[in-house]
């Protein structure tokens, strides 16, 4: 059953669409991550959930209820924003203690709930400080504590990792993901970086446009993506598309990902000539631009090819690998 | 090198400072000095026959501390009244799409093109329709809305600069728009609160030709019209004028001097980003 | 909180009104010392009448005339009003003041001075309790033996006394000193040469050889070396008191003050003129009081009852002894009090070569036009001859602008349908645009509008209304005459403006003065900016001086820089002379340098501001920038030029606007520094312009029509500054 679905959702400022006929369904305890380019519509789809903007069109239900009608404060979630947005003027503690505080939450059971998530994201001796006063990962945690704090059944985060530099970036969403373990919420999250999208969500719904182009696992949108945008979107280094003729399915488009193009120094049945261009070194392989009768390529290999730029090296494409898009319409055949 | 530009920028800033000080020093001489004292031909400060009698007639033998009472009520009683009214209008137009937003605050703006000194005329007929002459009212009423679009803009200018999450989060949290204004955007725009409270302070301290117009009896007096009575088209009390002049400058200079590191961001943050 | 405050200002205003009693206000203009005189008489009044409270409000004399004016055409005002006789032409003929001949019997009146009964067209306004206001020399008598009769022996007793000179070269001490800016000073010596100076119809007769010879021989009095080279009224009334000069002019007003100063002085006749053997005549007036028309017929009573006490010989007395005023009852004037007082028998001597003060409202044409040429001749700018031309051909151009009644015209028909065209359409605008308004405010945005509410009420009201009635008054004919019931009369005030030499040179002068100010506050505060940005260690002691001048309340400073100009006493000039051993220069009377001064004080007010500014914007200036241009080489004029001023560009453009609106504005500084355009109108900017020709020249509708020019400039011109530097601005647009 799901807990929170969105229908036929439409959103346009003046002439511009941002959101066209969106249908969504999550369900308890879900970690959903909607990713898009910037533009796409999804922070708006967030915050049309959150009550901070309202749908030109369309419902959203929660536990089988209509929400729009009501303020935000009265949904039952939480988020966490890009810029983390936590109140200057007000210490660590008391930041937490804000949403509690206007809740008339009795002032013990505040403490409690502080201390309580303050370890949970091991912020315990940044209690007295003001904002200014930390560093942006402490920031982070702080606005992950203040979301955490009131227990809502929704949580939503908008691009909050974008603004850590990779380290950081890499620890924090161990974090998340260790959080939505232990409190079982449902999470909706936003992000541009497909990285975070596979690695923290149940499910991926991939928005391009104003439009949902799929809604699956990690799994199932990588090894079948519903059209070459998604399969393009995802992955990487991106998916490599060839004209069909190359391997006798005129018509279509086949995407082949770069790791599963093998290479070799001399021609072997059913490989394909290619210039070498350049090549970088990953640590555990090399991804190596080339060109393949006149069309740019990447692949990844776990050695480089033995030739200098401008030179000849074969390249394999196993068909069993390849997915097969129509040439027009861009989707899976 | 690098030693010699530095005293010749703190040469320079000494020699202006001297003349930004000066005419403050030549009053607070006069203050101490007989009343026709502002005739003579010596720059110093304190000659033979030089005391603060001046400062103690004026407590006991004029009405200058009911002036200053009315006056600090006045002050006072704007400062709330117009920082007020200009948080509720800032905050709607730098939050909200209120119509006619734009057409609205260039109206604000052109409203400071006009002489004021021409309004006195309408001014004293709207309030003697409102019953409003010779009462703090009127002066209140006039004081904070003719302060209104400066301090509107200023504080517009400023809530545009405050990230719009911050009030999304608290929205979140559990404000209504009102606590959202009251519990996170004051307290965060305090720099900017100061700068505009100090505004109209200075306005109505320091106003005068509307004050004369409004304000008939003498017990309302304000200090600016008070020490306008010193001040006689053939006979002005130069030594009383001095000694409450610089009362009456003491207090702004203060506020401004310890709101200076205020007046440097405040000032100017609306503009920077706006 | 805000209840509260309502609450508790309600109560103290009700407290005020509450009061049982009769209150009567008088309106005065009475110096210091007779201040305190009328308060103890008033005191007494209200011991002998415990109901009766009576309010003394002081105001000076222009203010007092233009605050009652207000007042009285709000339907308000003072139940009495004092003040000198000229004041009562102008109130009679706007009909503010109640004739007061059905009130006091003839018997009454008989008992006094009939110089003290002021009648205008033939009814009586003004009941006067002093008779004189009456010039005279007075001669400090351990420096004068006996007062020079003549004015060739006041020369020559003159240069004895100013022959002794300090170390700067002034005299020591000056023979004669009096107020060479006010032509009420002026006016007793054309007819020492011979002809008044109106006609038996207080019409102006200026243009005369008694004029022009009255004029030279000011000019020569002054060059002849024993007055001082600038004087006005407080400076020659300190000088006196100090024993600095031997010899003043000046009003009966003063004897009291220099009794209390411990001056021994003696009264003389002004002295005769050498050249024609006649004496200066002074003009003899009365001071006194006048009923507001507006005073019910219930109070009348009251108020004739309070009159009548003042009048009385043991009020009048009362003055006599304290300020040895002439009173105007003649039982006093038969008092020992006055008889053995030696001043008082002086006076009487002197009245009788002076002449009486006209009190027609023409008079203040009169004033008006000879004011400017007695400065300008003063100060060396006119000869006598062109001065006595221009005096008084400008004041029968004024008399005339004063006296006419502009009649509607048929453009009158143009501007009322407009009117009422753009009424029609801002109603059903309103109309139409109400259930829009109040959705809104019931709508999902309602509490933004809710709290926007009272701003907006509180500007429609107190900005918007006033502005529309302010447009209105700019097509009507208000004036001196019409002053009751005034009427839209056309576009005459606009063309008048619009083909008036004079509106061009003021506006000038306006734009140059805008110009130059702005040059030296931005240059000034970006400058200063710059180099305290620099200095970190003291940075904050400096910041904290350099803002003093934007602290200290205006009307204050402007006063003290008036003082400091002065050319002989003032600060500048001393530090002028002693420190940089140049010749003092003439602040205040030449035009050129009272621009200057005006300028100078103005400078000295504005560029904290923009220094503030400027460190605001640095602030935003990334630190790398500099570093950067450090790395490529840059100068630190190219820094400056490169980074720094481009960069200040967002913050000091829209500061620049504002800062450009508010000079354009300044009455404060033009008006205090040169008193009023002084000298000879020639400092004037638009709205001490506008300002002089509303409040002391009753030209209410053309001032109107002056101040909508005065708006529509203001908004054409930063509109287009804006315009111009809006790619690189994120000012307010």
């Amino acid at each position: 059953m799901s807990f929170v679905e969105f229908k036929n959702i439409q959103k346009s400022f003046g002439d511009q669409k941002i959101l066209q006929k969106i249908d969504l369904e999550i369900s308890k305890g879900e970690f959903l991550v909607l990713v898009g380019p910037s533009g796409c519509g999804k922070s708006t789809l967030l915050r049309i959930l959150a009550g901070l903007e309202t749908p030109t069109e369309g419902d959203i239900l929660v536990n089988g209820k209509s929400v729009l009608s009501k303020e935000p404060k009265d949904r039952d979630l939480a988020m966490v924003f890009q810029n983390y947005a936590l109140y200057p003027h007000l210490n660590v503690f008391e930041n937490l203690a804000f949403g509690l505080r206007l809740r008339q939450v009795s002032e013990s059971e505040i403490q409690a709930r502080v201390k309580e998530t303050a370890e949970i994201l091991q912020i315990q001796n940044l209690l007295e400080r003001k904002p200014k006063a930390l560093s942006g990962g402490q920031r982070q945690r702080v606005a992950l504590g203040r979301a955490l704090v009131r227990k809502t059944s929704i949580l939503l985060f908008d691009e909050p990792l974008s603004n850590l530099d990779a380290n950081l970036r890499n620890q924090m969403r161990y974090e998340i993901k260790r959080l939505h373990q232990l409190t079982k919420s449902t999470i909706i999250y936003v992000t541009h970086d497909q990285v975070e999208a596979t690695t923290l969500g149940d499910r991926i719904a991939v928005l391009n446009k104003g439009h949902i182009e799929q809604v699956d696992s990690a799994h199932n949108i990588y090894e079948k993506p519903a059209n070459t945008f998604v399969a393009s979107f995802i992955g990487l280094p991106e998916m490599n598309f060839l004209p069909g003729d190359l391997v006798g399915r005129p018509g279509a488009s086949v995407g082949i990902r770069p790791e599963n193009i093998s290479i070799s120094a001399e021609p072997r049945s059913g490989a394909l000539e290619a210039q070498f261009d350049v090549c970088e070194y990953l640590g555990a392989n090399y991804l190596i631009y080339a060109q393949l009768q006149g069309q740019a390529i990447r692949l990844l290999s776990p050695h480089p090819p033995k030739t200098a730029t401008g030179g000849k090296f074969f390249v394999s494409i196993p068909l069993e690998k390849s997915i097969f898009f129509d040439k027009v319409s861009g989707h899976l055949l | 090198m690098r030693q010699l530009k530095k005293i010749l920028s703190l040469l320079t800033l000494t020699l202006f400072s001297l003349f930004a000080v000066f005419p403050i020093y030549v009053v607070l001489s006069t203050s101490f000095r007989g009343d026709n004292a502002f005739q003579s031909t010596s720059l110093e400060f304190w000659t033979k026959t030089s005391s603060i009698s001046n400062y103690f007639s004026l407590f006991t033998s004029t009405d200058f501390l009911t002036w200053m009472r009315n006056s600090l009520w006045v002050s006072a009683a704007v400062t709330l009244i117009g920082v007020g009214f200009a948080i509720g209008a800032g905050y709607s137009l730098s939050r909200f799409p209120i119509r006619g937003k734009k057409t609205g605050l260039l109206i604000l703006m052109t409203t400071q093109m006009f002489p004021c000194t021409m309004l006195l005329l309408p001014f004293y007929i709207v309030l003697s329709h409102l019953q409003l002459i010779n009462s703090f009212w009127g002066l209140l009423i006039i004081y904070s809305a003719t302060s209104l679009p400066f301090c509107i803009w200023q504080l517009k200018g400023f809530f545009d600069t405050i990230p719009k999450e911050l009030e999304e989060a608290a929205r979140l949290d559990g404000c209504s728009h009102f606590q959202v204004l009251y519990k996170v955007i004051l307290p965060v725009s305090l720099p900017a609160l100061a700068i505009t409270s100090l505004f109209n302070f200075m306005t109505a301290w320091t106003e005068y030709a509307i004050a004369a117009v409004v304000l008939q009896d003498p017990q309302l007096y304000t200090l600016s019209i008070g020490l306008k009575t010193f001040q006689s088209s053939l006979a002005t009390q130069w030594g009383l004028y001095a000694a409450a002049a610089i009362i009456v400058s003491v207090p702004v200079v203060i506020l401004f001097m310890s709101l200076s590191k205020f007046l440097v961001s405040g000032l100017t943050m609306g503009s920077v980003k706006g | 909180m805000r209840i509260l405050l309502f609450l508790s200002l309600l109560l103290f205003t009700q407290s005020l009104m509450a009061e049982n009693q009769v209150s009567i206000q008088i309106w005065h203009q009475m110096m210091y010392s007779h201040r305190e005189v009328l308060r103890e008489v008033v005191q007494k009044f209200e011991t002998e009448h415990p109901e009766y409270k009576i309010n003394l409000v002081y105001k000076e004399t222009e203010e007092l005339r233009s605050a009652f004016q207000a007042a009285a055409l709000g339907g308000s005002g003072p139940d009495l009003i004092y003040g000198p006789s000229d004041q009562v032409g102008p109130f009679a003929t706007m009909g503010i003041i109640r004739p007061l001949d059905d009130l006091f019997s003839k018997e009454d009146l008989d008992q006094f001075d009939p110089l003290s009964l002021v009648r205008f067209q033939d009814r009586l306004y003004m009941r006067g309790d002093m008779v004189g206001n009456h010039l005279a020399l007075l001669y400090n008598k351990n420096l004068v033996s006996k007062p020079p009769a003549t004015t060739d022996e006041l020369i020559s007793l003159g240069k004895k006394i100013a022959q002794e000179k300090t170390a700067d070269g002034k005299p020591k001490v000056y023979g004669l000193a009096w107020h060479m800016m006010e032509p009420f000073f002026f006016v007793p010596w054309v007819a020492g040469f011979g002809e008044a100076f109106t006609n038996e119809n207080a019409e102006p007769h200026l243009d005369s050889s008694s004029t022009r010879q009255a004029f030279q021989f000011m000019k020569d009095l002054k060059e002849s070396g024993i007055t001082p080279k600038e004087c006005d009224y407080e400076m020659a009334n300190a000088l006196f008191k100090e024993g600095k000069t031997a010899m003043i002019i000046n009003g009966d007003w003063s004897w009291g003050d220099y009794q209390k100063a411990g001056v021994d002085f003696g009264i003389a006749r002004i002295p005769q003129v050498s050249a024609t053997g006649k004496w200066p005549a002074p003009l003899v007036a009365t001071k006194g009081y006048s009923i507001n028309v507006h005073v019910s017929p219930e109070k009348l009573p009251q108020v004739v009852l309070l009159l009548r006490y003042l009048m009385s010989e043991a009020s009048q007395l009362e003055f006599t002894e304290k300020v040895s005023s002439l009173p105007s009852n003649l039982n006093a004037r038969r008092s020992d009090l006055v008889q053995k007082n030696e001043l008082l028998q002086a006076s009487s001597d002197l009245m009788s070569v002076g002449q009486a003060m006209p009190v027609a409202p023409e008079l203040r044409a009169i004033w008006d036009a000879l004011r400017p040429q007695y400065q300008a001749v003063m100060g060396g700018t006119q000869t006598a001859e062109k001065a006595a031309e221009l005096a008084q051909k400008n004041a029968l151009e004024q008399i005339h602008v004063m006296n006419e009644i502009e009649k509607p015209t048929s453009q009158a028909l143009i501007v009322k349908f407009i009117f009422g065209l753009l009424g029609l359409v801002l109603l059903v605008l309103v109309l139409r645009k109400l259930p829009l308004i109040w959705s809104e405010l019931m709508g999902p945005y309602r509490f933004a509008y809710w709290i926007m509410l009272p701003a907006f009420l509180s500007l429609i009201a107190v900005v918007i209304y006033p502005f529309g009635y302010n447009i209105a008054l700019s097509f009507s004919n208000l004036s001196l005459k019409t002053f009751q019931d005034w009427q839209i009369i056309g576009f005459q005030n606009y063309i008048r403006i619009a083909t008036d030499p004079v509106f061009y040179s003021v506006l000038g002068k306006t734009i140059l003065w805008t110009i130059l100010n702005l040059i030296f506050h931005v240059g000034l505060g970006v400058f200063l900016g710059v180099i305290i940005d620099q200095t970190l260690p003291a940075k904050k002691w400096f910041r904290l001086l350099l803002i003093i001048p934007w602290a200290v309340p205006q009307y204050i400073t402007a006063l003290t820089w008036r003082g400091m100009f002065n050319q002989e006493y003032g600060a500048i000039n001393l530090v002028i002379q002693k420190y940089l051993h140049l010749s003092p220069i003439q602040w205040l009377t030449r035009p050129l340098e009272a621009f200057g001064a005006c300028l100078l004080t103005n400078i000295w007010l504005g560029f904290p501001f923009m220094m503030i500014v400027t460190l605001g914007g640095l602030q935003s200036i990334p630190k790398e920038l500099y570093e950067a241009a450090e790395v490529d080489g840059a100068t630190a004029w190219q820094k400056f030029r490169k980074i720094t001023w481009p960069l200040l560009q967002p913050v000091l453009i829209p500061a620049t606007t504002l800062g450009a609106i508010w000079t354009f504005n300044n009455l404060n500084v033009v008006w205090l520094v040169s008193n009023g355009g002084e000298p000879s109108d020639q400092t004037h900017i638009l709205v001490s312009y506008v300002y002089k020709a509303a409040f002391n020249l009753y030209r209410y509708s053309q001032s109107a029509a002056l101040s909508m020019i005065i708006f529509l400039i203001l908004v054409v011109g930063s509109f287009l500054f804006l315009k111009k530097n809006e790619p690189s601005s994120g000012g307010p647009t």
